[in-house]
């Protein structure tokens, strides 16, 4: 009976360790792991020519897409992802209005130049500009063609479809009998976006 | 010294004679005792009641004597054989000390035990303990059993399902299946008990699994059925069904979150379709979950949980109140508040409260009425079922997220009253009526990136309902020449007005709507069963139950092209469900009690009726046929054991695809089973149990792939060890456990398999007159395990866009595979296992102090 007593005895202490622990352990944060767009292209100046803005129409990181455009100079809502290290991708509109009512005409595919990296709990700021992020021919800093590929058949297969996105001039074509040669206003927007967006 | 004017009336002194017994195991009226002196029985003039020899007198409260309080202290004795009182309960608490007095004196009560032929019996009494002041306490303290005494076979733990404890004993009475009986509050305290869903692990062969964030319903396995969710498992609460018909999420759809655990006191478990009272969803079997009339003290508690290295801390507080009445009236009040994260890289944050509140109001000694509330409030963020390539890739760990905007917030209100009434000695009426409200928002994303590449393929599903219904029930215990006729008839009904959405979402952001509908949907169901006992070594039963289903179906809005889509219509369905038992005992020996079943009946589960008006439609009632022999036996007064073999037929596996807004139809479908349950007592501190079930399932049809059927448990088991000891000056108890299921496969064909495991849990708890402090540990050995399963077809945004040119060596992980169809050379996506994980090693710690 004796040893009985003595260990149950002996269970306690452990139970009462094992809660201590639990609440040593407690400092882990309950908070979600998020996530938070922040264009660092320049703010357009009062009365500056919108055509001239580069606004982050989409980015994606790991789990997380941002849908919701990102003018120079702000951040998007906090979205919540997860604790990973990873490449970020994100679709540049040079000269797009959000306000208005017609979609981008320029797409500009990039991603970042190195793995960034969220810890648990944190909130990733994916800063989203030529010294962060390749791929703008703008800044002379065109994608391999594979990584374009990469970016606009699975990333963002939705904003290409049926057309073919060269890297070298940030340009995206119709594809010859695609869905989207019949839509004028998205190839002339191609075009256009590769004379706006291109090295120029 | 101030006298005790304790005075002991005893209700029951209830022996019952399993062969004279002869009872419905599923939740039922409470078969009939007699009050009389002459029990109904033919077997009375052979049984003798235990018999009062020595009392020992309480001591009054100093506290209750200091407030002037009196009290009346229920007590449920357990006599062995040698007359000495093995165990004392209470089972109506007084507070203010009268229960220690109580239980304390009557501990040391001795009988003249029990007699049945002459042979001294174990047996359990219940007694009322009164506590008088002055002048009253002039009066002896006398124990006066009730004039009644009813046979009974020996009282263990485990009693008959649809018990009513309010009237009858703690014994093991008639049953009639093999797998069929109650399990009570006190064997799972001794298990790490965290959720209303570690409660139901009491039920062998039944195994749960975690499944896409806690606010979600729990996946069950049960006789080969992967009863998602509940559509084969009917689930209720003091007759109150759980389980949602047409819902939203999935057919069957049994939330028991919203339960409080501490007031469930029993669980009733019956398996297979031969009970004439149970009806929709009642197929692979039916668990009831019995509340209590009030606790034996107001408490508060609080406790923590967590995974080390793994989420962050949960917490739960609870407040029990109890308070107690003279008169008759029992009442109590629990509430209960807490945040759950789990261990997942995405915390759940599921907040939640709970509420339950109890009236009983004894009217007469004939009757009584209870009124039930509950509330429960909740919303969380599910991780959802990530692909196993996902987590072999890096991508995300195994406790990641592949869209962390998965999970939702539901509630769930409802309100019932309870109706007893015992017109004459040997009959019982019992009605229920029952309302509530309930609402769901579930986002969930199972083939991720498939239908919309762009945003993904997240969705929302609504669910918005009122529920009502009722039950009543006549029950009646006659003999005719010696031979027992107990006849049982009844009807129930239940009826749901249902407001269903589907949406397409990102970011919880509804983009699209696909389903639109309004459900109408009500059940009758009659039953009528009649257990005849013409010998005591024998019993048949026969019942029959009749069910019609009416309902109508508003379709909102038919997306174009979508040509499943449920349309409009009004319709209605039947089934008449014949069920018969025999029940043979040829041993009912002191040391040898030995019962033999079979048992026959259809059952039935309900559809999703929106199948019944899309393409192709899908019957609104599958009946099942079920087959079962078994036996169970009690040994040397420690030893039971159970063994069954049972069969169990299928119409058709037809299910409504909640997670896809559509409907399937498989064929029709067999499964064979053998469940073995054994639990010996080493000690009257210490017990051992296992429980082991195999089970074979399949289409009676060969589609080429030997009638495989997808994700039916082959194998399961459960089992541990149980103790209860005093040590010091209180009681310590614990509980080592394991459960698991064999590797099984996932989908038709059987190339995806879906893992099995084996987990471990530990519990410990200390209770100290006003303190109890409970410690669980689960997942012992942090096995990394997974717990829901999925063969899912599905696409991760970094892989090659369905239908397009497939890259050279590209594939999808070691346990999945291409998913066919589209052109050749194409990406259709990757069929695979998608998974959520076990919870790692888990400690949880509550701590609990009696106000009272």
């Amino acid at each position: 009976m004796k040893r009985f007593q003595a260990l149950g005895l002996l269970s306690i202490a452990c139970a009462g360790c094992a809660a201590l622990s639990l609440i040593v352990t407690a400092c882990d944060t309950p908070d979600p792991t998020k996530a938070v767009v922040d264009n660092a292209y320049p703010e357009l100046a009062d009365g500056g020519d919108p055509s001239t803005q580069v606004v982050v129409y989409k980015a994606w990181f790991v789990t997380t897409l941002f849908t919701d455009p990102v003018l120079p100079a702000q951040s998007s809502d906090e979205l919540r992802s997860v604790p990973a290290t990873d490449t970020a991708y994100a679709l540049l509109a040079p000269g797009w209005d959000p306000e208005g009512t017609a979609p981008p005409t320029t797409l500009i595919a990039v991603q970042s130049k190195g793995k960034v990296s969220v810890s648990r709990g944190d909130v990733l700021h994916l800063s989203i500009s030529d010294a962060t992020f390749t791929g703008s021919c703008a800044a002379k800093q065109p994608l391999a063609q594979a990584d374009a590929d990469f970016i606009t058949q699975r990333i963002f297969p939705g904003d290409f479809a049926d057309k073919t996105y060269d890297a070298a001039t940030c340009t995206a074509t119709p594809i010859p009998g695609g869905d989207a040669a019949a839509d004028a206003g998205t190839e002339g927007g191609a075009a256009e976006g590769g004379v706006d967006a291109g090295p120029g | 010294m101030m006298k005790v004017t304790a005075v002991s009336a005893g209700l029951w002194v209830a022996l019952m004679s399993s062969s004279a017994w002869a009872q419905d195991p599923a939740p039922a009226p409470a078969p009939p005792t007699s009050p009389a002196p002459a029990p109904a029985q033919s077997s009375a003039e052979e049984v003798t009641p235990p018999v009062l020899q020595k009392q020992e007198q309480a001591t009054y409260p100093k506290t209750a004597l200091d407030a002037k309080v009196e009290g009346t202290v229920g007590l449920e004795l357990t006599v062995d054989e040698e007359g000495k009182v093995e165990d004392a309960r209470v089972s109506r608490s007084a507070g203010h000390g009268f229960d220690e007095a109580a239980l304390a004196a009557a501990r040391r009560f001795t009988f003249e035990p029990a007699r049945k032929n002459g042979r001294p019996l174990r047996s359990v009494v219940q007694f009322n303990y009164e506590f008088h002041l002055p002048p009253e306490a002039a009066t002896p303290l006398a124990l006066v059993p009730v004039p009644t005494a009813t046979p009974v076979a020996p009282a263990t733990e485990v009693q008959q399902a649809g018990a009513d404890q309010s009237t009858l004993v703690l014994a093991q009475r008639p049953i009639s299946a093999a797998s069929s009986f109650a399990v009570r509050d006190r064997e799972f305290q001794l298990r790490p008990i965290g959720s209303v869903q570690d409660i139901l692990r009491v039920t062998p062969g039944l195994v749960l699994v975690q499944h896409s964030g806690g606010g979600k319903a729990n996946q069950y396995f049960l006789r080969g059925f992967d009863a998602d969710h509940g559509t084969d498992l009917a689930l209720s609460i003091d007759g109150i069904p759980i389980n949602m018909v047409s819902h939203a999420h999935g057919q069957g759809f049994a939330d028991t979150n919203f339960i409080i655990p501490e007031v469930v006191e029993r669980v009733e478990i019956t398996k297979g379709p031969y009970f004439a009272n149970q009806g929709d969803f009642a197929t692979a079997g039916a668990v009831n979950m019995v509340s209590r009339d009030d606790f034996e003290h107001s408490s508060v508690g609080m406790g923590i949980s967590g995974s080390p290295g793994h989420g962050a801390l949960g917490y739960r507080g609870l407040l029990i109140a109890s308070p107690k009445f003279e008169s008759g009236l029992k009442a109590t009040f629990a509430a209960e508040v807490g945040r759950q994260n789990g261990p997942f890289d995405n915390p759940e944050n599921w907040d939640k409260y709970k509420l339950f509140n109890k009236v009983t109001f004894q009217i007469n000694p004939t009757s009584s009425v209870s009124l039930m509330e509950m509330s429960y409030g909740a919303a969380w963020h599910g991780s959802g079922q990530i692909p196993a390539r996902a987590v072999e890739q890096g991508l995300v760990s195994r406790f990641g997220s592949i869209d962390p905007d998965e999970g939702g917030y539901t509630g769930r209100h409802q309100i019932g009253v309870q109706y007893k009434l015992r017109p004459s000695e040997n009959s019982e009426f019992k009605a229920l009526a029952y309302l509530g409200a309930y609402r769901f928002n579930l986002f969930s994303n199972f083939s991720l990136h498939i239908r919309d590449p762009e945003n993904g393929d997240e969705i929302q599903q609504k669910d918005r309902r009122t529920f009502y219904g009722g039950r009543v029930s006549y029950r009646v215990v006659h003999e005719l020449e010696k031979v027992r006729f107990d006849t049982t008839i009844g009807a129930d009904g239940r009826n749901d007005d249902i407001h269903e959405e589907l949406w397409n979402t990102v970011h919880r952001r509804e983009l699209a709507q696909v389903r639109d509908n309004n459900v109408h949907e009500t059940f009758i169901g009659a039953f009528a069963n009649e257990e005849i006992t013409p010998v005591k070594w024998l019993r048949l039963n026969g019942g029959l139950r009749a069910d019609v289903l009416s309902f109508a179906v508003d379709n909102h809005l038919t997306p174009p092209g979508d040509k499943t889509a449920p349309t409009s219509g009004v319709d209605s369905a039947h089934q008449l469900s014949p069920k018969t038992s025999l029940i043979v005992s040829p041993l009912q020996e002191r040391d040898a009690q030995v019962d033999l079943y079979v048992n026959y009946g259809h059952g039935f589960h309900s559809n999703d009726v929106r199948g019944a008006f899309s393409k192709p439609s899908v019957t609104p009632l599958t009946r099942a046929i079920g087959e079962e022999i078994g036996t169970r036996g009690r040994f040397f007064d420690r030893w039971d054991l159970a063994a069954s073999f049972w069969q169990l037929d299928l119409d058709n596996e037809t299910v409504w695809s909640g997670d896809e807004g559509t409907t399937s139809v498989g064929g029709a479908t067999r499964r064979q089973g053998i469940e073995l349950e054994t639990r010996y007592e080493f000690t009257k501190w210490l017990a051992a149990d296992l429980d082991v079930t195999f089970t074979k399932s399949q289409f009676k049809a060969n589609a080429g792939n030997g009638n495989g059927l997808a994700l039916a448990p082959k194998q399961t088991y459960s089992g541990g060890l149980s103790a209860r000891h005093d040590l010091g000056p209180g009681v310590v108890r614990g509980g080592l456990r394991f459960y698991g299921i064999t590797d099984r496969p996932a989908n038709d064909d059987g190339d995806i398999i879906a893992k099995g495991f084996t987990l471990f849990d530990l519990h410990a708890g200390y209770r100290l007159r006003r303190f109890d402090l409970a410690f669980d540990v689960e997942n012992l050995l942090n096995q990394d395990s997974r717990a829901a399963q999925f063969d899912t077809t599905g696409r991760l945004r970094t892989e090659p866009a369905i239908g397009a040119p497939l890259p050279a060596g590209f594939n999808c992980g070691s346990n999945g595979k291409l998913a066919t169809g589209g052109a050749p050379g194409s990406f259709q996506g990757c069929e695979d296992v998608h998974f959520t994980p076990q919870y790692p090693l888990t400690l949880r710690v509550m701590a609990t102090i009696y106000l009272d």
